[in-house]
């Protein structure tokens, strides 16, 4: 008798629902990427290459005034975390490596919290089947974002500069678990604002990773 | 090479780096406890990092709009538990609804 496994298609599906706000936040990205005159083979290579979202827009913000290595370090940063989460999935990802390592790829603050299956247990191919629907739809909607981005006017006319950060609050405050959590969060943030107005949005966010260092309540 | 794709290249593989490390290096081993819990902190700190400096500052200075009221309406309604298609509507619909009557 065979237990029911899980399957590719079950990790599409549980990303059915977030698909609509991932292609909605990536439009946003490809017409950001062109108001700040980044080429559309770039900007695509980007996402197909960076895919995470919080990266990509801190980047594509302060390359034009801080450089690209500034906007490298920036990038880099945000994606630190990834590092650890890349730990917690190697497990499910047995096997040659290289294959592992390119799985990994499909992991992105999303499709890894989708991928949990039983508790605390990251299931491979809800991984695979959430990381490929959301990856297919962020490159897509990079692509079409930058495409129309002239014809759809200003993105601060229908609010698109608040709507990528509310994007995020929603996935900071499911970080927000314990009252370290709410500690580094909260350092994090004054840091990256006190910084950044001296220094540049780049070092702002590198000196955020200091929020990582509050003791343990 | 232009910046951008300077950018692209160098970001490109530091990400993906990033995610495959945990692969590459795993083995049998694991990170020490410790570290993995600072590693761990960086989602929290990183993320209100992004979060604030998108909605107050612009060019690196603060610039008070219609953004942070969005922001803040929006956070209302994720706090409140609705989905997050939910509280990004509410938070593009504020910001977009005060500058058609004229905010900033």
């Amino acid at each position: 008798m065979q237990a029911t496994e899980t399957s590719i298609l079950d990790g599409v599906r549980r990303a059915a629902p977030i698909l609509p706000v991932a292609g909605a936040v990536s439009l946003a990205l490809g017409m950001l990427a062109q108001a700040h005159g980044m080429p559309l083979s770039a900007a695509v290579a980007m996402s197909a290459t960076t895919f995470a979202g919080t990266a990509q827009f801190a980047a594509i913000a302060v390359l034009p005034a801080e450089g690209a290595l500034a906007a490298i370090v920036a990038g880099a940063l945000l994606n630190l975390r990834y590092v650890p989460m890349g730990f917690s999935i190697a497990p499910a990802l047995r096997g040659p490596r290289w294959i592992g390592a390119l799985q990994a790829q499909l992991m992105v603050d999303e499709s890894w919290a989708l991928a949990h299956g039983r508790p605390g247990v990251i299931d491979r191919r809800l991984l695979l089947g959430a990381g490929a629907a959301l990856y297919v739809t962020w490159n897509l909607a990079t692509a079409l974002g930058y495409s129309v981005s002239t014809a759809l006017g200003d993105p601060r006319a229908w609010g698109a500069d608040a709507a990528v950060p509310a994007v995020f609050l929603g996935l900071l405050l499911a970080q927000l678990r314990g009252s370290t959590e709410r500690w580094s969060a909260a350092v994090g943030a004054l840091v990256a604002l006190g910084v950044s107005v001296v220094a540049g949005v780049g070092l702002g966010i590198a000196a955020a990773t200091l929020g990582a260092l509050v003791p343990r309540r | 090479m232009s910046s951008w794709w300077m950018l692209v290249a160098g970001l490109g593989v530091l990400t993906v780096l990033s995610k495959a490390a945990g692969v590459l290096v795993l083995s049998d081993r694991e990170l020490p406890d410790s570290v993995a819990d600072r590693l761990a902190l960086l989602a929290p700190a990183l993320f209100a990092a992004f979060v604030a400096t998108q909605t107050f500052l612009d060019a690196g200075a603060v610039v008070v709009d219609s953004r942070i009221v969005g922001v803040a309406a929006g956070g209302v309604v994720l706090a409140r538990r609705a989905p997050l298609w939910a509280g990004v509507a509410v938070a593009a619909a504020t910001t977009a609804a005060l500058r058609a009557l004229g905010g900033p």
